[in-house]
C-alpha cells in the first residue's frame, strides 16, 4: 500500500470563483501533515473536500488506495477517518462522558433494530464504548468532567472533549480544523503533545493550524497554500525558508 | 417628450378600450337571459348543494332529491307545454367556488334558484340572485329578510317553539343554555330568549364551549350549581355528542334537548346505549311511522317511500328543504307563470299557505320560516327517534 | 368544595390528552428539529383505521396495534416523501411543509371516513366512576397510566439508551453526529415514523371518549404543541408537565372565570410564558456558546 492519503488535483469553483485549485499531496501512515496559508487561502474548503462536506469540481481524493471522493459523510468513520471543527461540533446537550461515546459507535455491533429490540449485545457494546471512552478521558484527564454537561465548559475544555471524541475510535486519519484556536500556551502545548503522543502509536494526522510556531515543532511536511493553489510542500525547516511561503505572509516588502 | 406623450396617448386608449369592453360584456348579459325564459318550452330552476367537501353529509341526500325530483318531473311530462328543468351545481363546501357557481347559473337563464346547504354559503350568494330579482328560496337559516328571499328552513325562533311547548308542559320554568361557539351554535340563545321571556321560563345559565373540543364536564358543573330543570343544547356534532355523554355521565336526572344540529345518525351512535333524557328537535320524516293519520303524514310517506324506492335509503330534513323549494317553484309554473318577477309575484301573493315536508308555509305571511307542525322534540328508544305526543 | 375537586379532575383529564399529543411533537423535534404540525392527524388516522379495522371484524385488541403500524407506515411515508426531500431548507420551510402534509391529511380522512363522528370501543368497558363527589371516566384513568408509562419508555429512550442518545445528536448536530457514522438521514425517518406511532396510539385511547373524526386532530394538535411550548420543547417529561397544566389552566378559568374566554386565557398564559420563561417552564436556561 502506498500513501495513506492522497490528494489529487483537488479543485473547488463556486461560480466564477476558484476556490481551490488543482491542489495534490498526500500523507502517510503515521505522518503529521499541516495545510497552512494566509486567511482565504483555501484551506477550510480543502479541507471540507477531503472530508465529504463538499464535492470537489475537479479531482479526487484516495484513502488506502480507494476513492474517497463521492462518499457520504457517514460513510468516514467506519473507514478510520474523524475530523474535528473550528467552531466546535460537540453535542452540547450531553455530558462530556456521552460525547465521547458517541465516537465509539461506529465501532459498535449495534445498530437500529438491536437497540430497539434490547438485545445482548447492546448492553455488551455499551461497555465497551465506556471502557474505551473512560481511557482516552483519563489521557486527556477530563475524567473530573465526565459528568458535566459539555456544552457548560470553558472553551479549552470543550476542544479537548471534540479532539477526545475524533480519537476515541482509533481512526487511521484524524483531521483537525485549527485544534489549537483560541487555546492559551499551556493548552497548546498539551494538545501538541497529544497529537505527537498519537502520532507514535501510528496515527496519523492533517491538520490546518494558524500557530506557527507549535507547527514547526510537531509536523512531519506542511504543505502551503495562497490564493487556492499550493505553492510549497516540504518539512518544516524547507517551508521557514522558502521565499515564495515568506512573501505570501508578508507581502512583497519582506524580500 | 414625444416618447412621454405617446405613452400617455396608448394607456388613455387601452384604458378606453377596456371601458368600452366591459360595457358591452354588461350589456350582453343584461339584454340576455336574466330573468327571461331562453328558450320557450323549457324553464330553469338552479341550485347550489354541497356534493362534495365537509358539508358533503348534508348535502348528500338534497343532490339525490334533486334527481328524484327531475325524475318524477320528467314523468309528468310538460306543464302548459312547458318542461321543467333542474341545475344543479355542486360548490364543494367552498363559499367561494358557490358564488361562481351562482354567475353560472344566472347565465344560463335561470328564473328561480334554491340555495345552499349551508348558512354561509346561503347569505354569499344570495345578494346576486336578490340583485337580479330572481326569486330565492333559501336552504338553510339565514339572519336577512328581503321581499325576493323564501326561507325553506326553521328559523332559529321557530326550532325554539316545540322546545318551548315541550318545557310548557313539562311544568319547566328554570333552563339552562349551553351552545357551540361558532357561526351556528351562536343563533339559539337570542332567539329562544324571547320565546321563554314571553313564556315565563328563566334561563338561569349560559356556558359556551367548542365543538370540537374533547369534554364540556366544566360548562355542565358550573351550570349544574344553578339548579336549572332543564338543559338545552345548540351545537353540531361532535360537540353535541361529546356534550350528551358528559351530560350522562355526571348522572343529571333532568332532560337535555338539543337543536335540530343533532338530529340525525352521528349523534344517535355517539349517545347509542346511554340515551334516557336526551331530546332532539327533530324532522317527523325520522319518525313518520309513529305519526298519527293527517294530510301531512300523507305528503311525507309519499316523499320518504319515493326516496327510499330510489335510494335504498331515508331522506333527512335537508332533503326536505329542497323538496319544499322545487314544489313551490313548480306549483307556480302550474298556475302559469314563466318569468323570474311572475313566479316572485305568484310565491308572494298567490301561493298561500301550502303543505311541505318541512312544515306549513304561507309565504304571504311569513318568507322567513315555514311553521314548526313539521318538526317536533323527539325522544330516542332503542338507538331510534321516538315520537312523543 | 366539589366543584374544585371536579374542575382539577377533569383538567388532568383533558391535560392528559394533551400530553399525549405533545410527546409526540417533542419526538420529532428532538430529532430533526422540524416542528410537525401533521401530529394530530397521526391522531386522526389511528382512531378511525381502528374504526375502520374493529367494523371490518377485526377484535380491538388486534385492530389497535395493527391501527398504530398503519399510521407508522404512514409517518414513515410523510418524512421520506415531504422532509427528506427538503431536508436542507429552512426550519420555517419545513414546518409550512407539514402544514400541508396536515390539510392533506385531514381531507383524505374527510374523503375516507366522511364527516360523520365514528365511535370506537375502548380496550376495557368504560364506566364513569365517583371520587368523591367527582366524577372521572374509567377510561381516562387508563390514559393517565398510559401517559406515565410512555413517559418512562421515552426518556428512558432518549436519555439512556445508545439509539436514543444518536437521535438527539443528530438534531443537536447533524454534521458531527454524521462524523460518527450516524446516518442522520435515517434518524429522520424513525422520529417521524415513531412520532407517527405515537400519535397513532393517543388517538386510539381518545377516541372512545371524543369518537373520530377527521377534524379532530386540529385542536387536540394546536393544544399539544402549546404543552411542548410550556414544557421546553426537547423535553419529554416538560411536555407532560405541561400538557396537565394546559389541561388544568383551562378547566379552572373556564370553572372559575368564564367559559366564553377560556382559550384567550390559556392562549394569554401561553404568551407569558413566551415573554417570561421562553425556555419552557420546566427547563433551566440554555446558553450556546457562538
Amino acid at each position: 500500500m502506498g500513501n495513506l492519503l492522497e490528494v489529487k488535483n483537488l479543485t473547488k469553483k463556486f461560480g466564477g470563483v476558484t476556490a481551490v485549485n488543482d491542489v495534490s499531496f498526500q500523507v502517510g501512515e503515521g505522518e503529521i501533515v499541516a495545510v497552512i496559508g494566509p486567511n482565504g487561502a483555501g484551506k477550510t474548503t480543502l479541507f471540507n473536500m477531503i472530508s465529504s462536506f463538499i464535492q470537489p469540481t475537479v479531482g479526487e481524493v484516495l484513502f488506502k488506495d480507494q476513492k474517497l471522493t463521492g462518499k457520504k459523510i457517514f460513510d468516514l468513520a467506519p473507514l478510520g477517518i474523524s475530523r474535528t471543527f473550528q467552531n466546535l461540533q460537540i453535542f452540547s446537550n450531553m455530558t462530556v462522558l456521552e460525547n465521547v461515546m458517541m465516537g465509539t459507535s461506529v465501532k459498535l455491533k449495534t445498530n437500529v433494530f438491536s437497540a430497539g429490540f434490547r438485545l445482548p449485545v447492546v448492553k455488551r457494546d455499551e461497555s465497551k464504548a465506556y471502557q474505551a471512552a473512560y481511557k482516552v478521558l483519563e489521557m486527556m484527564q477530563l475524567t473530573h468532567l465526565m459528568h458535566e454537561q459539555a456544552g457548560q465548559l470553558s472553551y479549552g475544555q470543550q476542544k479537548k472533549v471534540e479532539f477526545a471524541r475524533a480519537i476515541v475510535y482509533d481512526p487511521a486519519l484524524i483531521m483537525l480544523d485549527e485544534p489549537m484556536a483560541g487555546l492559551n500556551d499551556a493548552e497548546t502545548n498539551t494538545m501538541a503533545g497529544y497529537i505527537s503522543d498519537l502520532k507514535k502509536k501510528g496515527h496519523s494526522f492533517l491538520f490546518v493550524e494558524h500557530k506557527m510556531a507549535t507547527i514547526m515543532q510537531i509536523a512531519d511536511r506542511i504543505v502551503v497554500l495562497d490564493f487556492g493553489t499550493k505553492i510549497a510542500e516540504g518539512t518544516p525547516e524547507e517551508i521557514q525558508k522558502n521565499e515564495k511561503v515568506i512573501s505570501a505572509y508578508l507581502g512583497e516588502e519582506a524580500i | 417628450m414625444k416618447q412621454m406623450l405617446k405613452g400617455k396617448v396608448i394607456a388613455l386608449l387601452s384604458l378606453a378600450f377596456l371601458l368600452i369592453m366591459a360595457g358591452c360584456a354588461e350589456e350582453n348579459v343584461a339584454s340576455g337571459e336574466k330573468g327571461e325564459s331562453s328558450q320557450d318550452d323549457v324553464i330553469k330552476m338552479g341550485l347550489l348543494l354541497a356534493e362534495t367537501g365537509p358539508a358533503s353529509t348534508l348535502g348528500a341526500s338534497q343532490v339525490k332529491t334533486v334527481k328524484l325530483l327531475q325524475k318524477q318531473l320528467d314523468e309528468a311530462g310538460p306543464i302548459n307545454g312547458k318542461t321543467i328543468k333542474l341545475i344543479q351545481y355542486d360548490y364543494e363546501t367552498d363559499d367561494t367556488k358557490a358564488v361562481v357557481a351562482m354567475d353560472k347559473l344566472l347565465s344560463e337563464g335561470v328564473v328561480a334558484i334554491n340555495a345552499a346547504t349551508q348558512s354561509s354559503t346561503t347569505t354569499a350568494v344570495m345578494p346576486k340572485a336578490i340583485e337580479a330579482k330572481i326569486p330565492f328560496l333559501a336552504g338553510a337559516p339565514i339572519d336577512v329578510e328581503n321581499e325576493y328571499v323564501y326561507s325553506t328552513v326553521h328559523s332559529p325562533r321557530v326550532i325554539a317553539m316545540p322546545i318551548v311547548d315541550y318545557l310548557n308542559k313539562q311544568g319547566i320554568k328554570k333552563v339552562a343554555w349551553l351552545n357551540a361557539a361558532d357561526g351556528f351554535g351562536v343563533t339559539g340563545l337570542p332567539a329562544f330568549k324571547e320565546l321563554a321571556k314571553e313564556n315565563g321560563i328563566e334561563i338561569v345559565a349560559h356556558e359556551e364551549f367548542d365543538a370540537t373540543a374533547t369534554d364540556m364536564t366544566i360548562q355542565l358543573t358550573k351550570v349544574r350549581s344553578k339548579d336549572p330543570e332543564a338543559i338545552i343544547v345548540w351545537s353540531r356534532t361532535p360537540g353535541a355528542g361529546i356534550i350528551a355523554r358528559n351530560f350522562k355521565a355526571l348522572g343529571f336526572d333532568i332532560p337535555m334537548i338539543q337543536s335540530t344540529a343533532a338530529a340525525n345518525e352521528g349523534f344517535l351512535e355517539q349517545v347509542k346505549d346511554d340515551n334516557e333524557n336526551i331530546f332532539v328537535v327533530g324532522s317527523k320524516l325520522s319518525v313518520l311511522d309513529q305519526l298519527p293519520d293527517s294530510e301531512q303524514k300523507e305528503l311525507l310517506k309519499e316523499f320518504k317511500e319515493a326516496y327510499e324506492q330510489e335510494f335504498g335509503e331515508e331522506p333527512d330534513l335537508f332533503a326536505a328543504h329542497v323538496v319544499d323549494g322545487v314544489y313551490a317553484f313548480v306549483e307556480a309554473v302550474k298556475a302559469g307563470n314563466t318569468t323570474a318577477e311572475e313566479i316572485h309575484q305568484y310565491l308572494a301573493n298567490d301561493l298561500g299557505a301550502f303543505l311541505g315536508v318541512t312544515g306549513t308555509y304561507n309565504f304571504s305571511e311569513s318568507r322567513i320560516s315555514p311553521e314548526p307542525d313539521g318538526i317536533s322534540v323527539l325522544a330516542i328508544e332503542n338507538n331510534t327517534w321516538k315520537y312523543i305526543e | 368544595m366539589d366543584l374544585f375537586l371536579q374542575y382539577l379532575i377533569t383538567g388532568l383529564t383533558v391535560g392528559s390528552i394533551y400530553a399525549l399529543l405533545a410527546v409526540g411533537f417533542v419526538t420529532i423535534y428532538n430529532v430533526t428539529g422540524v416542528l410537525n404540525l401533521a401530529q394530530g392527524e397521526f391522531a386522526m388516522i389511528g382512531a378511525l383505521s381502528c374504526v375502520t379495522l374493529v367494523n371490518l371484524g377485526i377484535p380491538i385488541l388486534g385492530a389497535i396495534p395493527l391501527a398504530i403500524l398503519i399510521t407508522a407506515i404512514i409517518g414513515f411515508g410523510v418524512e421520506r416523501l415531504a422532509i427528506y426531500p427538503a431536508r436542507n431548507a429552512t426550519p420555517i420551510i419545513l414546518v409550512v411543509i407539514t402544514l400541508g402534509v396536515s390539510i392533506f391529511l385531514k381531507g383524505m380522512g374527510l374523503i375516507i371516513w366522511g364527516s360523520s363522528p365514528k365511535s370506537l370501543p375502548p380496550i376495557v368497558e368504560s364506566r364513569s366512576i365517583q371520587f368523591f363527589g367527582a366524577v372521572i371516566n374509567s377510561q381516562s384513568i387508563w390514559i393517565f397510566i398510559l401517559l406515565f408509562v410512555l413517559l418512562i419508555l421515552l426518556y428512558w429512550f432518549f436519555d439512556k439508551t445508545f439509539i436514543g442518545s444518536a437521535l438527539r445528536a443528530s438534531e443537536k448536530n447533524p454534521h458531527a453526529a454524521s462524523l460518527m457514522g450516524i446516518n442522520t438521514s435515517t434518524m429522520s425517518t424513525i422520529a417521524f415514523t415513531i412520532a407517527a406511532a405515537l400519535g397513532a396510539i393517543a388517538g386510539v385511547m381518545i377516541a372512545p371518549l371524543t369518537d373520530a373524526t377527521y377534524e379532530m386532530g386540529f385542536f387536540i394538535g394546536i393544544k399539544g404543541f402549546v404543552a411542548m411550548i410550556f414544557g421546553g420543547m426537547h423535553s419529554v417529561p416538560g411536555a407532560v408537565a405541561g400538557g396537565l397544566l394546559l389541561g388544568v389552566i383551562e378547566a379552572f378559568s373556564g370553572g372559575y372565570i368564564s367559559t366564553y374566554y377560556t382559550d384567550a386565557l390559556a392562549f394569554g398564559f401561553l404568551l407569558l410564558v413566551l415573554f417570561f420563561r421562553p425556555q419552557g417552564l420546566f427547563m433551566r436556561a440554555t446558553g450556546e456558546r457562538v
